[in-house]
């Protein structure tokens, strides 16, 4: 392996090991820099730059003036129940603590969000769990939808059958609600 | 399952596959998931993560996807054992450099895997050769769903599948292709082209490796926003912005030509001399030569399959060296390296 002497363009003290081109707004820069500095930089990991950008723009919302309205310091600190993850850390890293900080934080992570994903409502795949509440949830409309037509047309004993099958449903539905109540997974 | 030495000695997947492209290496899905109910990795201690690495792993037992492939805990691989799966991409460089209470999961095939304790709990990734985005999401896809059997996901459903970091939130998905562009670069339209791919909220970074020098002209696109969109629509964004890139680098590749055809031919036939006949090769030899042979394939100045390619560049990697070539002094291991480069190529000849 060739033996480089060249020395880090951000620090200037380690060995330079890694090129990498960073482009702002369309403007070049080119650096060589050493590991530690690379891996401090989240460059070694993927993905970098939603990394750097978005502590970029949490260091913009600590350091965003408050509005005059109230006085300053008037907010006190918000932790995390679940994990005590504080918001002072989650600014820090840019990092939440679990998946119930979320919840916690969801004022502050919405305008972060905004800058950095271009919807706030999730569309795509959903874990098992939530399929089958969401095939269930059609299954009691579809069948409600049914009841109401068997009634108008006056098939009792077809309307009797469906609403058992309502109930099983329903039965089925407050099942899967509560299993995911108790795996801390619940819809918010 | 596989243990030391055989995931070694075992075929690198994704590359045994015939790939039909030059200018695609690989296309590639990683998927984000956490379980419910418990802090992410970064912020539980050490025996906590160690124990749920050691529930993942139980409860994923017998997952037919990855049964017979290797599984293991990273601290109990030294460091040029990390560093050799980080080369064939079955871990991040993250989880080579801190190995306590992590894992990995690795398919026998190594073209699918997951890590424990990465980011977030689970990091399910798929590769494949060439430009193959669907088909490394369905891998992917199916891989998720063996876990989302047995495990219980962080999820809500305004913000999707919930992660450590806000960039990867609702599909926690993360599609990305490693991909060749000497003609931009030789052009100097890489900053240009660049810009146009920001613009459409794609994330570019080099592909570099030990040295000094930017090394093979391969760069990675990846999505850069993962909510608000389905997955297929984000695959769709990426692989139209990918064809839209090599037709690119096809424009510049034929204005180098016409600019210049010699000294570019020169120049692929001098690579090709060092890698058929050198005795000590370094890695980033290996990268900047086979960059332009795989050029000189792309202009049809040359022949050797793209598959070759593949395995010169991943096996000449360093930790590769060391350990395929068993050489624990850097003299060695470029002899080596100069050695399977120089025998790949010729029975390409033959």
């Amino acid at each position: 392996m060739g033996v480089s002497e060249l020395r880090c363009d951000l620090c200037g003290a380690g060995q330079a090991t890694v090129r990498y081109t960073e482009i702002d707004e369309g403007r070049v820069t080119k650096r060589t820099i050493c590991r530690s500095c690379a891996h401090a930089r989240g460059l070694l990991d993927e993905p970098p730059q939603a990394v750097a950008v978005l502590q970029k723009l949490l260091q913009t919302t600590v350091t965003t003036p408050a509005p005059a309205a109230e006085p300053v310091a008037a907010e006190p600190e918000r932790t995390c129940e679940a994990c005590h993850w504080s918001l002072a850390a989650f600014r820090r890293t840019g990092r939440l603590g679990c998946p119930e900080c979320w919840t916690t934080f969801e004022a502050q992570l919405l305008p972060i969000l905004r800058q950095v994903q271009p919807q706030l409502q999730h569309v795509g795949k959903a874990p098992r769990t939530q399929a089958r509440q969401a095939e269930l949830r059609q299954r009691a409309a579809d069948l409600r939808g049914e009841l109401e037509r068997a009634v108008r047309g006056e098939d009792y004993e077809r309307a009797a059958r469906l609403r058992d099958e309502i109930r099983t449903v329903e039965q089925e539905q407050s099942d899967a609600a509560r299993r995911s109540e108790s795996t801390g997974n619940g819809a918010p | 399952m596989m243990g030391w030495p055989d995931i070694a000695a075992a075929p690198c997947g994704w590359l045994a596959e015939q790939a039909g492209n030059a200018t695609v290496l690989s296309s590639r899905i990683r998927l984000a998931r956490n379980l419910a109910g418990r802090p992410f990795p970064h912020h539980a201690r050490r025996p906590q993560r160690a124990e749920l690495r050691r529930e993942i792993f139980e409860r994923t037992h017998g997952i037919e996807r990855v049964e017979g492939g290797a599984r293991f805990a990273l601290e109990d691989l030294d460091r040029v054992r990390r560093q050799f799966l980080g080369e064939r991409q079955l871990v991040s460089q993250d989880l080579v450099e801190s190995p306590e209470a992590r894992g990995v999961v690795i398919a026998p095939d190594q073209s699918m895997s997951f890590m424990v304790n990465e980011e977030d709990h689970l990091r399910i990734q798929a590769l494949r050769s060439g430009l193959d985005l669907d088909g490394a999401y369905r891998a992917a896809d199916a891989l998720e769903r063996d876990l989302d059997a047995r495990l219980e996901f962080a999820y809500s459903q305004r913000f999707g599948f919930l992660t450590a970091c806000p960039t990867n939130a609702g599909t926690g998905m993360r599609a990305s292709i490693l991909v060749h562009l000497p003609g931009l670069v030789l052009n100097k339209e890489v900053g240009r082209v660049f810009s146009t791919l920001q613009a459409q909220a794609l994330t570019i970074r080099g592909f570099y490796g030990e040295g000094s020098a930017a090394l093979g002209n391969f760069f990675q696109i990846s999505n850069a926003t993962t909510l608000g969109l389905r997955e297929a629509e984000i695959l769709d964004k990426l692989d139209r912005s990918a064809r839209e890139l090599l037709a690119w680098e096809e424009q510049a590749r034929e204005a180098l030509l016409s600019r210049a055809r010699s000294l570019l031919e020169d120049r692929i036939w001098r690579s090709y001399g060092v890698l058929r006949h050198a005795r000590l090769l370094s890695a980033q030899d290996v990268l900047n030569h086979t960059s332009l042979l795989r050029l000189g394939v792309g202009l049809g100045v040359l022949q050797v399959p793209v598959q070759v390619l593949n395995e010169i560049l991943i096996h000449g990697q360093p930790a590769h060296a060391q350990i395929l070539g068993s050489g624990d002094h850097p003299g060695e291991r470029d002899a080596w390296r100069a050695d399977m480069v120089r025998k790949k190529l010729r029975e390409c000849e033959a």
